[in-house]
């Protein structure tokens, strides 16, 4: 590619990235400096920041609270999804009569909103007992479709001789999906994490189903009872929510090579 | 799997410097809380008001709240103990003297002991 073509590719990427990048420092910034959405004309720069509106989001709600019950809910979603998706996606790569229907079901079932499911699911939930805990909180996103089939397009792209060597050297199926599977799927591995902890992270409306006491609440729920209480404090109000966000974006940045790689790899199969 | 790559990879370093942040953040709180807040009361001229009356106050969603009071001593110091917010609006007054604007102080957690270095200024 040419310099100025290169160039052009660039300043277009920057754009777009700071176009995109604009609002997350808008809630930073107003973070920072607790200035009035409204105010006209709106300051580019932070003018007197200061961390104080990040003690006062602390203080007014329950934050440690709210936290550990976002945190025990991620943590069930992420275990789950890491077995059950592994466990479903190594299933899918077998041959075993009616797999087409197994399959079209599960693509079938995606297109599906999870609105439209949200009654059945509550009842569910509700029969099993399950309402207003973490691990009904958690119910509804154990397995994700998208995940089984990363899973899936990943182990396929594992050579099919050394699973024939493993099983000839002895090991189970488990032992091949945990021993030797897994360990070269980190890619899909880092991609579950990732996805199933910040769907987790953000869910709002099912927990706001299902939850009926404050002591079970997540952070996005919180944060709608921050909003509720404390409307005119706009500068708390943002840092809460930067907050709210800050887990999901640590762990993105964290794993985001193998996130990439994760989405990329297998995807010619599948 | 070695347990070095276990404990030296990215994700334990970073989670365990954000643990290790938090440990010594709050040790310094629980070294820094016993509410002890202290300042002075001059008058406009800069001499210290001996028995001038400092409110603490908090701030509501609607309203300013007393919280508690007390008397500046000879050298115009004034001391809180316990106040137990993280926030807080100090006023002053002193009949004969005047006033101070109520001043907003904040604090980086509750109960944080703090010496104010800017005096209260009493105008008539």
């Amino acid at each position: 590619m040419k310099t100025r073509s290169k160039l052009l590719v660039h300043a277009a990427l920057i754009t777009v990235s700071l176009i995109m990048l604009t609002p997350i420092y808008w809630v930073l910034k107003t973070s920072l400096t607790g200035e009035n959405l409204f105010t006209y004309p709106p300051s580019i720069l932070p003018v007197d920041p200061n961390l104080y509106y990040y003690v006062e989001a602390w203080y007014s709600v329950s934050f440690l609270r709210l936290f550990f019950n976002s945190v025990v809910v991620a943590l069930i979603v992420v275990a789950a999804n890491l077995v059950l998706n592994a466990m479903a996606g190594y299933a899918l790569t077998k041959q075993f009569p009616g797999k087409p229907l197994v399959l079209g079901f599960l693509l079938a079932s995606m297109m599906i909103p999870f609105h439209a499911t949200i009654i059945p699911a509550y009842l569910l939930t509700s029969q099993l007992g399950l309402l207003d805990s973490k691990l009904g909180i958690a119910l509804p996103a154990l397995s994700h479709i998208v995940c089984i089939f990363l899973f899936k397009s990943n182990f396929e792209a594992v050579p099919a001789s050394l699973i024939h060597a493993a099983r000839i050297d002895g090991l189970s199926e488990w032992q091949i999906l945990t021993r030797i599977l897994l360990p070269l799927s980190k890619p899909a591995v880092a991609t579950n994490v990732i996805l199933s902890f910040i769907w987790s992270w953000n869910e709002f409306l099912w927990p706001l189903l299902v939850v009926r006491s404050p002591g079970q609440q997540t952070m996005p729920l919180g944060l709608v009872a921050f909003l509720a209480s404390f409307e005119d404090t706009t500068g708390a109000l943002y840092a809460f929510c930067v907050l709210v966000v800050l887990p999901g974006l640590l762990v993105f940045l964290l794993a985001q090579r193998d996130f990439i790689r994760g989405l990329t790899s297998g995807a010619a199969k599948g | 799997m070695k347990p070095s790559v276990l404990l030296l990879n990215r994700f334990t370093l970073t989670f365990a410097a954000i643990g290790l942040v938090a440990l010594a953040w709050n040790l310094y709180v629980a070294a820094n809380d016993d509410g002890h807040l202290s300042g002075r009361v001059v008058a406009a001229d800069g001499a210290p008001v001996a028995g001038a009356t400092v409110v603490l106050s908090r701030k509501t969603v609607t309203a300013v709240e007393r919280v508690a009071d007390t008397v500046t001593d000879s050298a115009g110091r004034f001391a809180f103990e316990h106040h137990g917010q993280y926030a807080v609006v100090l006023g002053a007054r002193k009949s004969g003297i005047g006033s101070a604007p109520r001043r907003t102080v904040r604090l980086w957690f509750r109960d944080q002991n703090r010496d104010l270095a800017e005096p209260l200024v009493l105008s008539p």
